[in-house]
Order: C-alpha cells, then structure tokens, then sequence
C-alpha cells in the first residue's frame, strides 16, 4: 500500500519577475520540498529570500516560472485563473501578516466571504461564519467592523475566514507579525489546534524561536533551501 | 444585495452625482418618450376619426390650375355604385384668425370646428363615441357638438351656449376625440357655418364687382350676367364660393365601410375624378406614422446622447472604485473569487447606479411632465393631453438604465477582474 501523497510538493521550483530596466529578478531557484499531510513547517530566511513568494506559489496566488509545485496532489501550473480561484477557495487557506480583512464588512460578513464565493446560501454562510468565530473565540463580536477590533482579534478573525471553506493547506505569512508577544501565543495557539485537527501548515517567519517550536524548519536563503 | 449598496454608499457624494447624472438623460427620456406614446397614441386614436370615410380634396393639375371641386366631378363621384354618402365638409379654426393680436396664429395648433351636413353627422362621426347628448341631425342650425375636452376647458356643457366663430350656437352633445390636430373640436351644421364663412367675402367681392362695373362700360355678357336673378349680389356669392371651393373638402363613404370597402373606393374614385385628391384613410394613417417615425428618430438621437453621458459617469465611477479597492479585490481573489465574480460585483454595481438613475429620472420626468402639462396646454390652446406616460414607457426606461449600468459598468469590471492578488497583496 502506497503512502498518501504529499501535501505540498515542489521539486525545481522556479518563479522569476520582471525587475526594473526589462531585467529579470529570480525569487525562487529550484525550490525541493515536500511537506507531509498534517505537518506543520516553518519557513525562515531573511528578508527578500523569497519566503512570501514561494507561499504565493503554493497558494496558487502566483504561478510558478519553472519546476513543479504541487498541493494536495494537484499540479498547479497549467491550472487556469479559475481553477486556481477555486483551489484557493476549497483546499487553500491564507494568513497574512496585514490580516487583510475588508473594512466594510463585519467580522461575520468577512470570515463568510469564502462561502459567498462557494455560493453557499446565505443562512447557512452565517451559521458556518458564527461556528467558526466560535471557535477562535469571538463570537460576541460577529457584528464588528475590523476598525473596532485589536490587532489579535482581527487575526482571529483572518484565521476563521482561512477555514472558512475547509482548507487543508494553511498558508500563514507573518501572522504574529504585527502582534505582542501575547496576542501572538493566544495565535499560535490557534494555529496548533487547526494543525492538530489535521489540516497542513506551512507558516513563514523571522522568529527563530517560534519557527523552533513547529515540527519542521526550513531556511531559504536566496530563493533556495538551504542545507 | 446589502453588501452591494453599502459599497455604492462608500463614497455618497459621487454615487449621487452619477445617480444625477444618469437621471437627466432618463428625464429626457420619460419626457421625449411620453411625447412620441402621445402622437403614438394619437394616430391610434385618430383611426375612430379617420376609418371608413375617403376625402376629396382639390388639386393643381399638370397645368397649374386648380380647378375646385366641380359639379361634374361631384355627379360622377355620386354615380359611383360603391358611394352612400358625398357630403361637403368645410373646416376652420374655431376662435377665427386673429393675426394682429398673434402674427403666427396660423402656425399654432388651435381648436378647429367642423361644418357637416347634420344629417349625416352621426354616420361621418359616430367613430368617435358621444358622451353625453346626441349628434347633431336633420333641421339643426345654430347647434353644435363639442369635443369633452374643450367642453372641459372652456366650462360649455349640454344644452349651454358655446361661441364658435363670434357666433353662438348650442350645445347639443359632448363626444371624446383624439387632440390631434386635424380632428374637430366641435361640430355644427355645414349650411350656417358655410353662410358665415362666406358672407363677408361676398360683401367684398360684390363691392370689387361694382366698382369694376362701375368703372368701365358694361359689354354685353356682363349686362346679361346682372339681368339674371340675383343680379350683382349673386355673381358676387358666385364668384366667393368658387374661390372658397378650392379649400373645401367633400368626405365620401362608401357603402362598405370595412377598410378593404374604404381601400376600393378610394381606388374607383382615383380612376372616376382624376383632377381630385383621393385620401383614404390608409394615406392618412401613413402620413401620421411617418410623422411620428420622423419624431422617434429625433427624440432616439437626442435620448441616446443624454443618456450616454450618464453611461460615462458610470464607466468613471466605477473605474474609480475599482483603483480604490484593489486591496479588496486581491482579498477577494485570494480567498477564492473567480475573475467572473469579482467582474459581476462591479457590474452589479454599476447597474444599480443605472437602475436608481432610472427610476428617480422616471419619477421626476413624471412630476415634471404633470406639473408643465396644464400651463403647456393652456399656452397651445389645444387637446387635453400633450404626453402620456404608459406602462411600457416606464418599464423600458428602468429596464434601459440597467442595461446601460451594466453595459458601463462592463470595463471597470473587466478591469477589476484582471487585478492579480499577487501584486496587489504584496503592494500592501
């Protein structure tokens, strides 16, 4: 019997950008990496390595110059927009550092966006919506606009919405970044009990410690992993 | 739904403006458009006026004469066995001429009364349903037959006096007609309308005459003339209503009244009286459409340009909105929105900003439309109506601020569907 295939997979990744002056700047530059169902990695690196854009890639945000990427099996380069859409809205599910909430929506309406889009009927998107800011803990404060919630609760709130449609891949950028050490444990935590309920993370940081406390460790540097 | 208008209300002061701006072009259209429904209609209307009945008009022949409408040509229309009635009817407007108090009078729609012989009013006429009283009939004279809406505005009603031309008649009966501007607005008896009419042309014809005859030796055709009975007085009336012949019209109805009956008719007589202008109603109805056609085309080009402008303010609104709300758009990609959804949110949004448009332009075309119609009216001197708003106006004009919302909402969205979340996200 075979073993399930990796959650994420890369062999060779590639992405380039045009830089200014017509001149091409390479990200990422032959990225390998697996990381297994349920597993919970860490990306580390300075600045400009190329951290954000390989969870772009794997994100299906962005696509990839050259080599493979694959998640949950599917290979994301000749997927189309939509295809790609759809994938970030069923398997995939982003945290950023910047939260991204919309501000004309409450914190219901935001974790909801997801199913709106899945074309979920509206009682049952609030259901859901409520379920999940339940259990991040804010399901008193379902009515709020993000501008009326701190730094840790708009997080949670980022967090629920990730969930929203039942991702299996969790893709964090930064997400304690703009929070005190605190509010950025109560996150963390969030984090472990969504990775122990079997769903994938794969969370860049700059906080050696924090990356220290996660299963795996990976350094890139330059747009490669690093020995 | 919600969520849409909350993002419409984003920025208010613009969205009204757009709004504004988009319900101009739709008052003109409710405006334009509530006119071309009036003469629409009118045509429509008119048919009670015009159907079954040809009229005979006179007509330059090839020579450049205009020989009137002759004895001859009367007996030979008469003998024609598909002809039950050839009555002369003579038109004129109602009040008279009053050039010295209003030079351009003859260029105004004013109220026309009809002389018809009252024997055959009910059949030349009954088209056009009576209200109240009875058509005029044999042995009627200083009797009238009074359209609703003038009775209305001049406060005449049945068996009450009404001054047509400085003289007074009765009315005798109030039918609903069309305010187009060849149907009567009253009714009286051809013989004393005609004797009025011809009257003071004969007064001065026979003064003419006698000066001419006074003037010169008489030579012996002129010398009999005026020994024959009547004498200078006769030649005189003879004379005037030879000229008056020339804008007489004599209607003709044919013993079959359907329209293929009226359509041979008017066939056999373009055949029997050559020299005459036949009109049959399908002539009329034709003229009446192409007017109309001709006023579509007019009010469709200015309509089209007015409300493209709204359409710009749209397309402007929205571009802005979608360069405001990159962030948004990169967030809404990035937690799984289609490039289609995002486009259709934009459009959505823009056709409501057509459709709010559209619906406040309906609604203040129509108070404006019901506020200046009376003064209007009252200026024109003419019908009871000058617009009408129907059903199909209103849906059409709401229906064409959607489409055009959405058709300018259409780039912005495109737009909006080519942001990629990967650049806007990583601008943040």
């Amino acid at each position: 019997m075979s073993s399930p295939a990796p959650a994420i997979e890369c062999v060779g990744l590639e992405k380039t950008y045009a830089g200014p002056g017509g001149g091409q700047v390479a990200a990422l530059r032959g990225v390998d990496l697996a990381v297994a169902r349920g597993e919970a990695v860490a990306i580390t690196g300075p600045s400009g390595c190329g951290k954000t854009t390989l969870l772009n890639v794997l994100g299906a945000l962005d696509r990839p110059t050259a080599g493979v990427a694959r998640v949950l099996g599917q290979d994301l380069a000749p997927l189309d927009t939509r295809a790609r859409a759809l994938l970030r809205r069923t398997a995939v599910g982003f945290v950023f550092q910047q939260f991204h909430l919309i501000p004309t929506l409450t914190a219901e309406e935001n974790v909801a966006l997801p199913l709106r889009y899945a074309g979920v009927a509206p009682a049952e998107r609030r259901r859901r919506a409520t379920d999940l800011l339940a259990r991040v803990g804010l399901a008193a404060r379902a009515d709020h606009h993000p501008t009326s919630l701190s730094g840790g609760e708009q997080q949670r709130v980022a967090l629920a919405r990730a969930l929203a449609g039942g991702a299996q891949v969790l893709l964090a950028d930064e997400p304690t970044g703009n929070l005190d050490r605190a509010t950025a444990g109560e996150i963390v935590a969030l984090l472990r009990e969504v990775v122990a309920g079997g769903v994938t993370l794969v969370l860049v940081t700059h906080d050696l410690d924090l990356a220290g406390t996660f299963d795996r460790q990976v350094k890139l540097r330059d747009g490669r992993v690093e020995a | 739904m919600t969520g849409l208008v909350r993002d419409l209300l984003r920025q208010r002061l613009r969205a009204a403006l757009t709004v504004s701006g988009v319900a101009l072009g739709m008052l003109t259209l409710v405006v334009l458009g509530a006119l071309g429904e009036h003469f629409r209609a009118l045509v429509d209307e008119s048919k009670a006026y015009t159907r079954g009945v040809v009229r005979l008009f006179t007509k330059t022949n090839p020579d450049g004469i205009n020989p009137g409408i002759t004895d001859e040509a009367l007996d030979a229309v008469r003998g024609l066995p598909g002809v039950a009635v050839v009555a002369p009817t003579l038109v004129l407007y109602l009040d008279g001429f009053d050039l010295e108090a209003d030079p351009l009078s003859f260029a105004t729609p004013r109220p026309l009364v009809e002389g018809l012989a009252p024997d055959h009013a009910a059949t030349l006429r009954g088209g056009m349903p009576l209200v109240e009283g009875r058509w005029l009939r044999a042995g009627d004279e200083r009797h009238a037959v009074v359209a609703r809406w003038l009775a209305q505005r001049r406060g005449l009603g049945v068996g009450g006096p009404v001054t047509i031309r400085h003289v007074t008649y009765e009315v005798v009966g109030l039918y609903d007609a069309p305010d187009a501007p060849m149907v009567p607005a009253a009714v009286v008896p051809y013989g004393p309308l005609n004797h009025d009419f011809i009257t003071p042309g004969a007064e001065r014809a026979r003064r003419a005459l006698g000066e001419l005859f006074g003037a010169h030796p008489l030579g012996p055709m002129a010398q009999a003339a005026l020994a024959q009975e009547g004498g200078l007085e006769e030649a005189a009336r003879r004379f005037v209503e030879q000229q008056e012949a020339l804008f007489r019209v004599y209607e003709v109805i044919p013993r079959d009244r359907s329209a293929e009956g009226t359509r041979r008719l008017a066939e056999d007589l373009r055949a029997t009286v050559p020299d005459l202008a036949v009109i049959d109603p399908d002539r009329i109805e034709q003229q009446m459409e192409r007017a109309v056609a001709l006023f579509l085309v007019v009010a469709l080009i200015v309509t089209v340009i007015s409300t493209v402008v709204g359409g710009l303010l749209i397309v402007n609104t929205m571009a802005m909105a979608v360069l405001e709300r990159r962030r948004e758009i990169g967030i809404k990609s990035a937690v799984g929105a289609t490039p289609g959804q995002v486009a259709l949110e934009f459009v959505a949004e823009a056709g409501v900003l057509g459709l709010t448009g559209a619906v406040l332009g309906v609604l203040v075309g129509v108070a404006a439309i019901r506020l200046a119609e009376p003064a209007l009216l009252a200026q024109l001197e003419s019908g009871s109506r000058l617009f009408l708003v129907t059903p199909r106006l209103v849906v059409l004009t709401v229906a064409y601020g959607g489409v055009l919302g959405v058709l300018a909402g259409g780039i912005p969205a495109l737009r909006a569907a080519r942001v990629d979340p990967a650049i806007v996200l990583r601008e943040l």
